[in-house]
């Protein structure tokens, strides 16, 4: 690409690419990630999307239209689309047209004009939560509805800055430990201290709530951790899974002052609420039929929660949602690597959780050494004759599994521990048939959603100590899942396309390794069959986050690269 | 009808009388040709300067106002301009005759013998911005920078438009039903490759067959498809036309779009005078400068606000123009060169970017060759600014039924790309051709024989085994189409002549229409290629009918004549729709007479006074005056220079 024309191509849907190989590309990066959303990165060309919500989440940072549109079109090759600099103004401009502030103890919704205040009151389900009348352009709203107008709000295309402030929960005497119980000093890393910084910034206005985005193994739970040490009040945390609560409660003991009566679990084994309690999003959805309500909501509201943490927060289910928008005068943040939500919805995230506070990408984690460089390797293996036979032969959703369970992938795996001998590995697969297999034929242990949590733990520590060197694993582990150490893993098997779920187990090896050395993740396909496609689409989004995978035959017992240059 | 047309049907004697024009002659005498020297601005700048008169220049600015492109017949320009301008009706037939001698004006005649004259739509252009200049002045740098560009939706511009289009045909042609329409899903999907929509076409009025079925936009697309040989009628049905195709896909994405400018000028443009002039006047325009929408309101007395608006919405509508504001103004400015201007326009350096995805970035100079080869291997994602295509399974199934292979895709792209393709694309592309053609459904020619014995027996000879390329079964033979010829003797003379079931293939491409083609699917108001030309200049007696028989002192010199001389000259004028001169009190000034007003034996002769001939004033006194016989001394009739006429 010409270097001497600007790198930036601005699309008339708020579609942005940028070149990555010209020398102005990181001060626009730096630009696009205030402003837009990465959507992918596979190659030299880079796509960023302006949306309503990375727009409000920019003028939440301090951003203006003015700026934006200025630094655009600075940057752009074609100049800026004028429907698009209108919807920038547009967005950006109503952030802050719209604010919930509270006096007295009463909340009221004020307007930056009487025509905007007229149009909320020509909503009629908006109207229905106002006290009275309008005066001006104040109205008082009834509490409850706090979070449910600024939802309502958000899905009308107005952000509500909410200035109401929150209330500070039950104080909880808690910080950070200076040493581990092992002797090594517990310093936050320079991002994990911005990013509670930044989420506690401004607290009198609309500060204290919202997310915070960084990538798989960049320590997510520090900046819970210290974001709990710095408001000191009791906290709700809520994961995706069982093992992730079992290592936030193991990650609080260890680097906080907290002791074990003051942390509970709240899961489907065990219903504890302390001062600090962690859950499951699955136990607090579970309900014994579609018409009843969801008992364990009640979490929310049964302690002065001052803190409410919200782990994997693109994961959060709807009823979590619906109850978010309740206790809007609690301090929320949302932990996630993505804001994406395969559902849509992050205007909602926006509205109850709160703007996006802190975000640093994967790729400057890489090369600033915080999480591990990664080699992403996709080994094409053979059907042996007679299993390609029943592959032919078989329904097509008797195919994916053929594939995944394709005899000849045990090889592989042998021949890849053989040339990692010594570094942690994990071995991922989708089916527990093939697992178990593999757990016979390789002597490893394995750990499945079969087995108890104490057992899972107990395996886990175990391999976290080095006393086991190969771990099989289930999808089990494809979340929250705390392996630092762990520099290879293998994929024999996965699901039929989820995009998430590559980047998931991909981010259960990107710890920064105590050798300095990198990680490797292969991923073992079937050649020839349907699950060439599969992986495609699952490593499409790895590609897209900028990992590519090289493809690699699997030949006669070794791994050797096959050009098909033609 | 263009001037290439116009000057191909001029008769030798006009001709040769065009040729003599000095300022037409220096040119073709050093090997010009004339269509080039009557298109050139240089030339045409000369003629002003050289051969023109106010009075012809003023016809040939009416013809421009009222006609523009479009043909016109004599009487309603001389009524026009008469109520216009001091031109009296003798001038301006005079005038049209010069301009005609001078190349400028084309006739033809029709079938009853009515004459229809003309300017080639494609000098219109060049006689406008010589004759009705825009005279508004861009907007200065400080100015444009308060431009704000209107908030519309994005849009492609034209040439693009319309390969997304055109490629949905070459895909599924549209077929016609058997009640002789157009195949509606075929047209739906056509469309859906558009963004255009029918109600901004709407100022253009078009006129054409299936209106209330075919929405404008796909009516567009198959005129401009037509008329530029992209698309052709074959049979039954609206195809690509593989040979126009090819042409059309050498231009660049600019030079599309100055050829589809063009024609939308002349085939929908040109039908109204006013768009037509606006058309030329933001031809002449430079790209990408701002201008005031009023400058080109100035251009001529008859351009309407209406018009000015009507045409730079289509051509904002048509991705080649922006519009805004500047300060409480209206502005505009055009996207894109629309004038040929080789110089001017880039060629292309656009590239391709193939990520490892799949996907592949198209860069807006990409040129149309590269854009409809990637329509033919992958999928269009996005149409804007960048366009993007996705390389997938399907589309490299596509990309095999039309001919590509591996070798050749990745050879594309590679090309495009200047360098390698990554890996996993490379991979990709390896993974979805390798089981392409692996199975073929193919139509040969099969020898059957009747049984195994007749079968062995002819194998035994030499001459037909050889042509037997494959065995099927112990009696059936796949041979060469070619061979069939020669089996058949053979077999003929060793006895078994064969059953003739054999029947050649149909022609793959039903007769082609080339005259609908050039007609394009709108319709046109005038067709004048439907006309004979007009092979001759009227003379003086055509011009000034009875001239020969009058005293040649009436047209000479002012005198005294008797009172019913002076009325019969007078009525001569008249009837000539010139003016006379009249002497009265020691003073001489012109008169235009129309008509007499009589009273017993007095009349007097109605018209108006030229105000100061002397001084080369030359407008109408705006009232109505009455001259008695009385009030006339001297008189003589005036009439233009026409020694020069003289033609045949």
């Amino acid at each position: 690409m010409n270097n001497t024309r600007p790198p930036l191509w601005v699309q008339s849907d708020g579609t942005l690419l940028l070149d990555e190989r010209h020398p102005e590309y990181e001060p626009i990066r730096n630009l696009l990630r205030e402003i837009a959303e990465l959507h992918k990165r596979p190659g030299a060309l880079h796509t960023y999307r302006l949306t309503p919500v990375t727009l409000w989440n920019a003028a939440a940072s301090g951003w203006n239209s003015k700026n934006v549109i200025e630094q655009l079109t600075a940057f752009s090759r074609s100049g800026l689309p004028r429907a698009l600099e209108d919807e920038i103004r547009k967005q950006m401009n109503r952030y802050g047209q719209i604010r919930l502030v509270s006096k007295d103890g009463v909340l009221s919704i004020t307007t930056e004009s009487s025509e905007l205040m007229n149009q909320l009151c020509e909503w009629d389900n908006i109207a229905a939560n106002f006290t009275s009348a309008p005066s001006g352009n104040e109205v008082g709203i009834m509490p409850e509805a706090r979070g449910w107008i600024k939802q309502e709000l958000a899905a009308r295309g107005y952000p509500v800055m909410d200035e109401a402030g929150f209330h500070k929960g039950q104080s909880l005497e808690v910080s950070l430990r200076t040493v581990t119980d092992s002797g090594r000093p517990i310093i936050l890393r320079d991002y994990q201290q911005e990013a509670v910084d930044a989420l506690l910034k401004n607290t009198a206005l609309d500060g204290g709530s919202g997310v915070v985005v960084l990538p798989c193994g960049a320590g997510k739970t520090w900046v819970g951790m210290a974001a709990l040490a710095r408001l000191k009040c009791e906290t709700l945390i809520l994961t995706p899974n069982g093992v992730s609560v079992s290592q936030w409660i193991s990650e609080l003991l260890k680097n906080t002052t907290l002791t074990e009566n003051e942390i509970g679990e709240y899961t489907g084994q065990a219903k504890n609420v302390r001062p600090v309690t962690v859950a499951t999003y699955q136990v607090l959805t579970h309900r014994r039929s579609k018409e009843d309500d969801y008992p364990h909501l009640q979490l929310f509201v049964n302690r002065d929660w001052g803190l409410i943490i919200y782990d994997e927060v693109h994961l959060l289910p709807a009823p979590v949602f619906r109850i978010t928008a309740d206790i809007q005068a609690t301090r929320k943040l949302g932990l996630t690597a993505t804001l994406v939500r395969e559902d849509g919805r992050e205007g909602d995230a926006f509205a109850l959780i709160g703007p996006k506070r802190y975000e640093i990408p994967w790729k400057t984690m890489e090369k600033q050494g915080w999480i591990a460089e990664a080699a992403c390797t996709e080994v094409r293996v053979s059907l042996d004759p007679e299993t390609a036979s029943n592959y032919f032969e078989a329904s097509k959703r008797s195919r994916h599994r053929i594939a995944g369970e394709n005899r000849r992938k045990t090889d592989v795996v042998k021949a890849l521990l053989k040339r990692h001998t010594g570094i942690p590995t994990l071995v991922i697969g989708q089916y527990l048939d093939q697992l178990h297999e593999l757990s016979r034929e390789l002597s490893l242990p394995l750990i499945t959603g079969e087995m108890p949590h104490r057992n899972r733990k107990q395996l886990f520590e175990r391999f976290r100590q080095g006393k086991i060197g190969v771990l099989l694993v289930s999808k089990v582990a494809n979340f929250a899942v705390d392996l630092p150490d762990a520099a290879v893993a293998i994929q024999v098997s996965g699901s039929f396309g989820s995009r998430q779920e590559e980047a998931q187990r991909l981010g259960r090896i990107l710890r920064p390794k105590a050798s300095g050395g990198g990680a490797m993740f292969y991923s073992l396909v079937s050649e020839g069959t349907d699950e060439v496609e599969f992986s495609r689409n699952r490593g499409r989004f790895l590609l897209e986050q900028g990992y590519p995978y090289s493809v690699n035959v699997w030949e006669q017992s070794e791994l050797t690269t096959k050009t098909e240059k033609v | 009808m263009n001037l290439k047309m116009a000057v191909d049907r001029l008769s030798d004697s006009i001709k040769q009388l065009v040729l003599s024009e000095p300022t037409i002659e220096y040119r073709y005498v050093q090997g010009e040709k004339l269509e080039h020297i009557l298109s050139c601005p240089q030339w045409a700048e000369a003629w002003i300067r050289q051969s023109a008169d106010p009075m012809l220049l003023d016809v040939l600015k009416g013809i421009l106002l009222q006609f523009a492109g479009q043909p016109f017949e004599l009487e309603p320009l001389v009524k026009s301009l008469e109520e216009a301008t001091s031109l009296t009706g003798a001038e301006i037939r005079v005038a049209t005759v010069r301009l005609r001698r001078s190349g400028i004006l084309h006739a033809v005649r029709k079938a009853w013998g009515d004459q229809l004259i003309y300017l080639p739509t494609d000098c219109i252009p060049m006689w406008q911005s010589l004759l009705l200049p825009v005279t508004g002045l861009p907007l200065t740098d400080e100015e444009s920078r308060e431009a704000a560009v209107n908030s519309t939706d994005y849009r492609l511009p034209l040439s693009l438009e319309l390969l997304s289009a055109w490629y949905e045909i070459k895909c599924r042609p549209i077929a016609f039903t058997a009640k002789g329409t157009l195949h509606r899903p075929a047209v739906i999907r056509m469309t859906a490759a558009m963004r255009l929509m029918p109600e901004e076409l709407s100022c253009l009025s078009l006129n054409y067959p299936q209106n209330e079925q075919l929405p404008a936009q796909a009516a567009l697309a198959l005129d401009l498809g037509l008329c530029s040989k992209v698309l052709h009628k074959a049979g039954n049905e609206i195809r690509i036309s593989d040979d126009g195709l090819k042409e059309w896909l050498t231009l660049t994405p600019a030079e599309a779009d100055i050829r589809l400018h063009e024609l939308v000028i002349s085939r929908y443009g040109s039908a109204q005078p006013s768009l037509h002039l606006i058309a030329s006047a933001v031809r002449s325009l430079n790209p990408m400068t701002w201008y005031r929408e009023e400058s080109l309101m100035n251009i001529g007395t008859r351009v309407q606000v209406e018009a000015v608006n009507d045409w730079l919405g289509l051509l904002e509508s048509l991705g080649w123009v922006e519009r805004g504001t500047c300060l409480g103004t209206a502005v505009f400015r055009i996207k894109i060169h629309l004038a040929a201007n080789t110089s001017a326009i880039v060629q292309p350096s656009g590239a391709l970017f193939v990520q490892p995805d799949g996907e592949i970035f198209v860069t807006p100079e990409t040129g149309l060759m590269q854009r409809w080869v990637l329509e033919e291997i992958s999928e269009r994602a996005v149409a804007d600014n960048l366009f993007v295509y996705r390389l997938t399974l399907n589309a490299c199934i596509r990309a095999y039924n039309n001919g590509y292979t591996l070798h050749s895709v990745i050879a594309f792209l590679e090309q495009g790309y200047g360098s390698a393709l990554p890996e996993q694309v490379t991979r990709a592309l390896q993974d979805w051709f390798s089981p392409l053609g692996k199975v073929t459904f193919a139509e040969v020619t099969l020898l059957r024989i009747d049984n195994p014995d007749v079968a062995a027996q002819l194998m035994k000879d030499p001459d037909i085994a050889v042509k037997l390329l494959e065995q099927l079964g112990d009696r059936d033979f796949i041979i060469e189409k070619s061979s069939y010829k020669f089996l058949y003797d053979r077999m003929a003379k060793a006895g078994f002549p064969p059953t003739e079931t054999y029947r050649s293939a149909p022609g793959s491409h039903a007769a082609e229409n080339k005259e609908d083609e050039e007609q394009g699917w709108i319709y046109r108001r005038h067709v004048l290629s439907v006309y004979e030309a007009d092979r001759t200049l009227p003379g003086k007696d055509e011009l000034f009918p009875g001239m020969l028989k009058i005293p040649a002192a009436w047209i000479s010199s002012p005198r005294n004549y008797h009172a019913s001389t002076r009325k019969e000259l007078l009525q001569r004028a008249i009837d000539w729709q010139a003016s006379v001169r009249i002497g009265r009190e020691g003073q001489t000034r012109t008169f235009v007479p129309k008509g007499f007003e009589e009273e017993g034996s007095n009349w007097c002769v109605l018209g108006r006074w030229r105000e100061n001939p002397e001084i080369g004033e030359r407008r109408n006194g705006s009232t109505i005056a009455a001259v008695s016989a009385e009030e006339i001394a001297e008189i003589m009739i005036l009439l233009p220079a026409f020694e020069e006429l003289e033609t045949n």
